[in-house]
């Protein structure tokens, strides 16, 4: 019978692929080698293209290729006519589209097609842009095509205007495509500049992208591309930087200055100290870890050995100024490490303030002066602090959320209600109310906030400790708002189950500070509290104490009843060098001999509790 | 076809090729039977057919003069009784068989005047267009055929309207999920891609009369259209695929898809408050949507969300299993937009119809959403008629032999009342296993029709869209008449991109319930509301689109039939379509009931294997035994030649 179809048997298949498999790689073996021998010797010619462009359709993952071919189009372009060039270039892109077929996230291929656009004696940018759109159909979050797509706009000039359209339409197709909508984030400031606006976005437009939004997660509740997008438009209004609390010390012949913001001094902006409108020669600031990494608090340190240059410096040439710069490194480099080592004790003896003088501490970045703040230091006063916050209200931690006016966060607020009560469960929109409620009053919807915070908790279980950490936060916050913060210098936070600390920034002349009975886990940035002598951290939950390092004025600690398990948890105390007390009874380390005793020999001269008694 | 006399022997004769039939056709051809698949007209797919604007007024003629019914008890000739054996009787069939009643077409625009019929004319004779000018009625449907797949490939390079070109590639891409990557089909791709002209839609290849961009028309003659005749396909019974429906299922898991191109239905149009827009349907239209609320949006959301897996909350619509489906909705607090939404234009059920109906249809549709494009829908291009010969044509790769214009004139019973073979209108006896019949070929003494009723149809050719926006959109709309809500009338939109018709003009189906004995009598309400009134066109400033030309239509209903119970055994009865709903699932399911009758062992329609594992064995070797006839030699070329005509391409495969 004619026509009749057979079908081979599975053995006779695996059979065929496999001797298929192996004149494949017979092939690409042969390729390659040829390849590496044509490079070796230098033939970067026509064939090179065609050989390498035979292994790159296959595998387009090779960069090496991709560089053998790039310097082979550098060659070429010496020699070639620019017509021949350009029909070179053009069969390039048609290649190149072969290759992204097959594996359209491969870098090779996309920064191939860059190279190859910015070398084309006439680039066709609209059919760039045409062939990104047809990627982003097939993969809306291709982010090599989002790569190259950027690359497309700016060396066409695409206006801005023309791709927030396409934004949108890239949207309203799925709007579960965060690519999309971060797009329009970058977009919104170009097109609607307002430099009054905290993300420098008008009002107007704002609100236009907040309906949007608002589609979003009234049709998806559970899509958090919207959620992210709606926080985004909703808040993280840039706190403005400025000078939380300058503090002058006559006593420690020391200055603190604390930030709104984290900050580095050193690279391009500088801190520098007045007195009597003199400015301090040989002033350092380092942060409370004594390093120069970002940080809130800056401390002044008195260098020796820029005083002396400075002296110098008038009077030889500058061939010598330069070693001797070198030599400052060295000597900072060495000074650091045995300053370290030594504490910082010598300071004192340098820095010091004439009897009746004026004050001042001016951050700038270039010619620019970014922040001040002056004070009086009279002949009496052994220590006076100064802020340029005008007022410690609510605003200084409302900032974080909306820069819309109030009234549109209610309404904001309104419609997420609505959506609340018809998704009680669902996270986003919980959270959303719980962000919104701090925003407008956190006074009076402290309760509800609480509430809708242990939901979450519940619907949430993964997130659980991002929760608790949220509630901390907010407690602090709201004792804090109501508390002096200034003139403070003894602060109560015991028994309000806290897991985190949040905003020792604003403690730094604190002298006590009580954190017993709460659920912390940890401590960092505790060493802002320059100030504080007697720090209570009984009965929590940490296992370290990484962050208690470099306290100058710590003398007591209360460490009784938390999960400390070795001795070198505590390594960090030995650098508090007015510690005389410490408490580590009901600690797992404190029921081990061995360990007790490293602890004694690593604090000698502190007194130490065991035992409860 | 050239052929003269068939094989005498087949496993299965099927007679008709309507869906149903092919569908059968090609799973019994894939198995290894013997198939011998003969149609009365000169056409493929019956009651599914398609024509264009001149194959349509043919099909009018024809219609007009077949009879009603077949004369049963006509004598039988003595040829025939020359060609049976000890204790046959036959069955007399039906030869001609009325489906189509009370045609009406005509043109609703004035003819040329003679200045524009000279100046057409001269436009007209500057292309050569050999032999097309004196357009055969009768001529060979494979070769019209191939001119449309021309045209196909033509337009299938990166095309403007995003629809098609993805739609296809991820049905294509499915499809080569499990095949070894395919190299020329690679490199064409390639090829495609780097085209730098400008994509070419359909309307635009060289083609007579057309100019370059046709400017649009304010005023349209007979000629414009006549023009044109080629561009039309105007479906019988025309159908689109729910995404994730048996039929699309089935066009995967077969391969038959690559004998098809399919556009998504774009939008799903309603009619509220007397206001036709647009049905937000899927998650970017709710989300897009301007015309439902921020709440509406949660709400609708939710039910859908909901009723995607009703099952697993039999407690939320237990207490309404016997009440309409609008009660159910109502109890749901929806809003009324968001009901009527769902109720008409998702779940397409009238007001009388049950909650587990409304939630079996709402679904279905929402399953269907996303799989390839914003609706629930496919189309297929060049219209519904293109579905029969894609399965005619893997039963003809497969060995099925066709006749076209040929029929069985009887059917032989042996002495057992069982069916053993046909005689051919031709005068040949052919013994075969099984006879598949579409109804209208048995004689009504045999054949129960269950849905005693008649669609009435219409379609019109339009000069614009019944809700224009920028894009070529496909549209659905499940009109419910406010004068009975019971009727709904389907109307399925279909623009120049779905391949049917000529740039500018759109064509516009109707289906419904019959009602009246004039069918157009039907589409009083609807024609009222959606289109320009014919009469006051000049006065009103509206864009509603004209009528230019139109046919009604009444078809029989018959999709649901069985044999009577004095049949003969071995027989089985296909139905003959004409049923008012919008897909064609339900001819799946039929296909796979008549072929498990036959074999109930075997599978439905495998995935066919790899062309390249595909050996062809030769006659020689495998036969040697039994001698090669006169016949198998003859068949062999006759084979070949059927499958050079049907698809050179899978040949070639197969090869």
């Amino acid at each position: 019978m004619h026509g009749r179809l057979k079908v081979k048997s599975t053995e006779e298949q695996i059979e065929a692929k496999k001797k298929e498999r192996e004149k494949k790689l017979l092939l690409y073996n042969g390729a390659m080698s040829k390849i590496f021998l044509k490079k070796q010797n230098g033939e970067l010619d026509q064939e090179m293209l065609l050989l390498s462009g035979e292994v790159l359709v296959v595998n387009p993952d090779v960069y090496t290729l991709w560089n053998f071919r790039k310097e082979t189009f550098l060659e070429l372009s010496t020699c070639l006519p620019g017509e021949q060039l350009q029909r070179l270039y053009q069969s390039e892109l048609y290649f190149l589209e072969a290759c992204l077929k097959k594996n359209p996230k491969s870098y090779g291929s996309w920064h191939h097609r860059c190279f190859v656009m910015d070398h084309m004696p006439d680039p066709d940018w609209k059919r760039e842009l045409e062939l990104c759109n047809q990627f982003l159909q097939l993969d809306e979050r291709n982010f090599h095509c989002w790569d190259y797509r950027r690359f497309v706009v700016h060396s066409a000039k695409i206006p801005p205007e023309e791709e927030f359209e396409f934004s949108l339409r890239l949207i309203n197709n799925n709007f579960s495509n965060y690519s999309s909508w971060h797009y329009r984030s970058k977009l919104l400031p170009i097109l609607f500049p307002d430099a009054t606006q905290p993300m420098g976005v008008s009002e107007d437009a704002l609100l236009k992208e907040y309906e949007l939004v608002q589609n979003g997660f009234f049709t998806d509740p559970d899509d958090q591309s919207n959620w992210f997008y709606h926080r985004w438009l909703m808040g993280r209004g840039n706190q403005t930087l400025n000078i939380n609390c300058f503090y002058v010390s006559r006593e420690d012949n020391c200055v603190l200055v604390s930030f709104t913001k984290h900050i580095q001094i050193g690279k391009k902006t500088d801190l520098i100290l007045e007195c009597n409108e003199q400015t301090m020669p040989g002033t350092v600031w380092l942060n409370p870890n004594k390093t120069s990494q970002s940080s809130c608090l800056w401390i002044s340190f008195y260098n020796v050995f820029v005083w002396c240059n400075a002296q110098i410096v008038r009077q030889i040439s500058i061939r010598i100024i330069k070693i001797i710069i070198i030599i400052i490194i060295i000597m900072f480099i060495c000074s650091k490490r045995f300053c370290n080592d030594l504490n910082w004790q010598y300071r004192a003896d340098n820095l010091t303030f004439p009897k009746d003088c004026d004050l001042k501490v001016t951050l700038v970045q270039g010619s620019l002066e970014l922040c001040s703040s002056s004070l009086h230091l009279g002949e009496n006063d052994s220590s006076l602090s100064g802020s340029s916050v005008i007022s410690m209200d609510k605003s200084i931690f409302s900032q974080e959320m909306s820069p819309l006016k109030k009234d549109t966060l209610l309404q904001a607020m309104e419609s997420v209600l609505q959506l609340m009560e018809m998704e009680s469960d669902n996270k986003w929109t919980v959270l959303t109310v719980v962000l919104l409620m701090k925003a407008l009053d956190p006074d009076s919807y402290f309760d509800q906030i609480m509430c809708y915070l242990d939901k979450l908790e519940d619907l949430d279980g993964k997130r659980i400790h991002y929760y608790k950490d949220l509630r901390s936060k907010f407690i602090i916050e709201n004792i804090f708002a109501g508390t002096e913060l200034t003139n403070a210098s003894a602060i109560t936070l015991s028994g309000r189950s806290l897991t985190k600390m949040y905003h020792t920034e604003l403690l730094p002349l604190v002298t006590s500070l009580d954190l017993c009975d709460n659920l912390l886990r940890d401590v960092h940035e505790f060493n802002l509290l320059q100030n504080v002598k007697v720090l209570n951290l009984a009965n929590n939950k940490l296992e370290n104490c990484e962050g208690l390092q470099h306290l100058p004025k710590l003398e007591r600690l209360l460490l009784n009843g938390n999960n400390l398990t070795k001795s070198s948890d505590l390594l960090q105390l030995t650098t508090c060098a007015k510690l005389n007390f410490l408490d580590i009874s009901n600690n797992p380390l404190s029921c081990q001999e061995e360990e007790i005793q490293t602890i004694t020999a690593l604090l000698p001269n502190v007194s130490i509790c065991f035992k409860q008694q | 076809m050239a052929c003269e006399e068939f094989p005498n022997n087949f496993d299965v004769v099927v007679l008709g090729t309507g869906l149903t039939e092919t569908i059968a056709a090609a799973a019994f051809s894939r198995i290894g039977l013997k198939v011998l698949h003969l149609d009365r007209n000169d056409y493929y797919g019956g009651a599914y057919s398609n024509f264009n604007l001149d194959g349509i007024e043919d099909w009018r003629k024809a219609n007009e003069t077949r009879n009603r019914d077949c004369n049963e008890d006509e004598e039988i000739p003595d040829k025939v009784k020359d060609l049976l054996q000890n204790g046959e009787t036959v069955i007399s069939l039906n030869r001609d068989n009325k489906t189509a009643f009370n045609i009406q077409a005509r043109f609703h625009v004035r003819e040329r005047t003679t200045e524009e019929q000279a100046k057409a004319d001269l436009k007209f004779n500057t292309f050569k267009f050999p032999s097309l000018n004196e357009p055969n009625p009768t001529s060979d449907i494979s070769q019209e055929e191939e001119e449309k797949k021309e045209d196909a490939e033509q337009s299938e390079s990166p095309s403007t309207d995003s629809g098609v070109s993805s739609c296809t590639e991820k049905l294509n891409e499915r499809l080569s999920l499990t095949t070894t990557s395919d190299n020329t089909a690679e490199v064409c791709e390639i090829k495609d891609f780097s085209q730098p002209e400008p994509p070419k839609s359909y309307c635009e290849d060289s083609h007579a009369a057309q100019v370059e961009n046709p400017p649009k028309r304010s005023e349209w003659t007979v000629g414009d259209i006549k023009d044109d005749w080629r561009r039309y396909c105007l479906d019988i019974s025309p159908k689109i695929l729910y995404c994730c429906g048996d039929l699309v299922d089935l066009l995967i898991q077969s391969d038959v898809a690559r004998y098809c191109e399919f556009r998504s239905v774009s939008r799903v149009l309603t009619v509220l408050n007397n206001l036709l827009l647009q049905v937000p349907c899927s998650r970017a239209d709710v989300f897009s949507s301007k015309a439902v609320s921020l709440i509406e949006k949660r709400l609708m959301m939710k039910f859908l969300q909901f009723a995607i897996d009703y099952e697993s909350s039999p407690q939320e619509y237990q207490n309404y299993l016997d009440k309409p489906f609008i009660e159910f909705l109502k109890s749901k607090k929806l809003t009324p937009n968001i009901q009527h939404y769902i109720q008409h234009a998702i779940a397409m059920v009238t007001d009388s119809e049950l909650t587990q109906v409304g939630l079996t249809k709402t679904k279905k549709f929402i399953q269907s959403l996303g799989r390839y494009g914003n609706t629930a829908f496919l189309f297929p291009l060049y219209g519904t008629g293109e579905l029969p010969q894609a399965f005619s044509r893997l039963s003809a790769v497969f060995g099925g032999i066709y006749c076209l214009a040929t029929t069985a004139t009887h059917l032989i019973a042996d002495s057992d009342r069982k069916c053993c073979g046909i005689i051919t209108s031709k005068g040949q006896r052919i013994s075969c296993r099984y006879v598949i019949a579409e109804c209208s070929y048995l004689p009504p003494s045999l054949v129960l029709k269950l849905n005693k009723r008649m669609l009435s149809r219409a379609v019109y050719i339009t000069d614009n869209s019944l809700l224009p926006t920028g894009d070529s959109e496909l549209s659905l709309l499940h009109y419910v008449s406010p004068k009975d809500s019971e009727k709904p009338v389907t109307v399925l939109e279909l623009p120049s991109s779905a391949c049917v018709c000529p740039k500018n003009t759109f064509i516009i189906h109707l289906t419904t319930i019959s009602n009246h004995n004039d069918p157009s009598e039907d589409f009083n309400d609807v024609r009222e509301t959606l289109f320009a009134n014919e009469v006051s066109v000049q006065n009103e400033a509206t864009v509603k689109p004209k009528i230019l030309w139109s046919i009604y239509f009444n078809q029989e209903d018959n999709s649901k039939v069985k044999l009577t119970e004095d049949a003969v055994t071995n027989v089985l009865v296909a139905s003959g379509g004409g049923d008012p709903g919008v897909d064609l699932d339900w001819c799946v399911a039929e296909a796979k009931v008549i072929f498990h009758t036959v074999c109930p062992t075997e599978e439905f329609l495998p995935k066919p294997p790899n062309p390249e594992d595909i050996i062809l064995v030769d006659d020689a070797e495998a036969s040697t035994s039994q001698g090669t006839s006169e016949y198998q030699v003859k068949n062999e070329e006759e084979i070949s030649e059927i499958q050079e005509t049907v698809s050179t391409d899978s040949v070639q495969e197969a090869v």
